[in-house]
């Protein structure tokens, strides 16, 4: 699905710079790899310079922290539980968020390319992320539900022969369950992907002053879908550890 | 679904290569981030309890250390009161002692002078009265010598 119209050149599938064997190197792999890179050496140096006395970064990062923390324990309503998934939580969206304003530097894009394909490419522009990620939460919060409440118990949500409208609502609950494997995925998708497409059209139309408005429009969305996500997983756990009734 | 697969290029080692990502940023993050900092905000909190405890405990004695002033205070007062007083009846005492000596002593010496001077006038009247008679005798020898 390649459009060529006027100069933009819109593909859905990630750009691929190379093979190393059959296992293709994508432009969308590459950035992510680059975003884990920087934010691992980031932790790194911010556990070493952490002081009981902070400066105004580490007040940031302790605000940031501590505010999500007591979130997930008010929406979980349990410490332990909080504890064990709010690592997890918290990183789906520092992930997201970071590697979605990464995407909106400049250099991401056609401006540095490798062999005429771009080097570095907003990351939730594929699908093989998003759906990743999407895949990686499901089957967190499925983890959680059964080692909440037991596979019976847990599965009993879905598969029960109480009645028969019982029954209907189990298979529904079912299916709205592997559904989320298509909203998640294709959400995060479809707002990344489409800011992507909205700033190469304005750039087109109107170099240097539209962009700036829908950059700073991006940036919001860009953060914003990393919350979602998290949120969405978030509350899928506690609706998962749940007991049945 | 094949089309699907292919228009969005999804290959699953890529998936798994992005799963790995996150993994690896949970664990990382984790260790260096989430871990230390919620250890710290803990810790912080813990001192911040403690540091109350203390302004808390440390007014309290201040507060102990206070009235127990003011009650010495007080004590020394009411002590030092009771000392003027005292002293106050002991000097007055004593000056009715020292004025009640000094009256007595006076109405004896007054009592020995009278003494005296009753003496001295008796002895002077006996005096006298022997003179009288000498004087008498002498004027009788006169007379009977003239006549």
């Amino acid at each position: 699905m390649a459009a060529e119209a006027g100069g933009i050149h819109i593909a859905f599938a990630p750009y691929v710079l190379g093979n190393v064997g059959s296992f293709p190197i994508t432009a969308t792999l590459v950035t992510s790899w680059v975003v884990v890179g920087l934010l691992v050496v980031w932790a790194f140096f911010f556990a070493r310079s952490l002081k009981m006395t902070p400066g105004r970064g580490q007040v940031l990062v302790e605000t940031t922290i501590g505010f999500a923390y007591d979130y997930v324990k008010e929406v979980l309503e349990d410490e332990k539980l909080a504890r064990r998934y709010f690592p997890f939580i918290m990183t789906i969206f520092v992930f997201i968020a970071a590697a979605n304003l990464f995407g909106l530097l400049p250099f991401t894009g056609h401006a540095l390319t490798f062999h005429d394909t771009p080097l570095f490419y907003p990351v939730n522009t594929d699908l093989n992320m998003t759906l990743a990620m999407a895949v990686v939460a499901v089957l967190v919060i499925e983890f959680a539900g059964i080692a909440a409440l037991g596979v019976l118990k847990y599965g009993s949500k879905f598969v029960n022969f109480h009645s028969v409208v019982g029954f209907c609502i189990g298979i529904i609950e079912l299916i709205s369950e592997l559904a989320r494997l298509i909203t998640f995925s294709f959400r995060l998708f479809g707002n990344i992907f489409a800011g992507k497409v909205l700033i190469l059209v304005a750039l087109y139309f109107l170099p240097y002053f539209l962009p700036v408005p829908l950059l700073v429009y991006e940036v919001a969305v860009g953060i914003i879908q990393g919350a979602v996500f998290a949120l969405l997983t978030l509350f899928f756990i506690k609706i998962a550890v749940t007991e049945p009734h | 679904m094949g089309d699907l697969v292919q228009v969005f290029g999804i290959d699953w080692r890529l998936m798994v290569a992005q799963a790995v990502n996150f993994a690896v940023l949970v664990a990382v993050l984790g260790y260096f981030v989430y871990g230390p900092v919620m250890r710290l905000l803990a810790e912080r909190a813990k001192k911040i309890a403690e540091g109350i405890a203390d302004a808390a405990a440390a007014k309290e004695e201040r507060e102990a250390a206070a009235s127990e002033r003011s009650g010495i205070v007080s004590e020394a007062r009411h002590q030092a009161e009771t000392i003027i007083a005292r002293a106050q009846d002991e000097g007055k005492n004593e000056r009715m002692t020292i004025v009640k000596q000094a009256q007595d002593r006076a109405a004896q010496i007054v009592r020995d002078a009278d003494l005296a001077a009753a003496e001295g006038k008796r002895k002077a009247l006996k005096d006298s009265e022997a003179e009288v008679a000498r004087a008498a005798v002498l004027a009788a020898e006169k007379i009977l010598r003239n006549s």
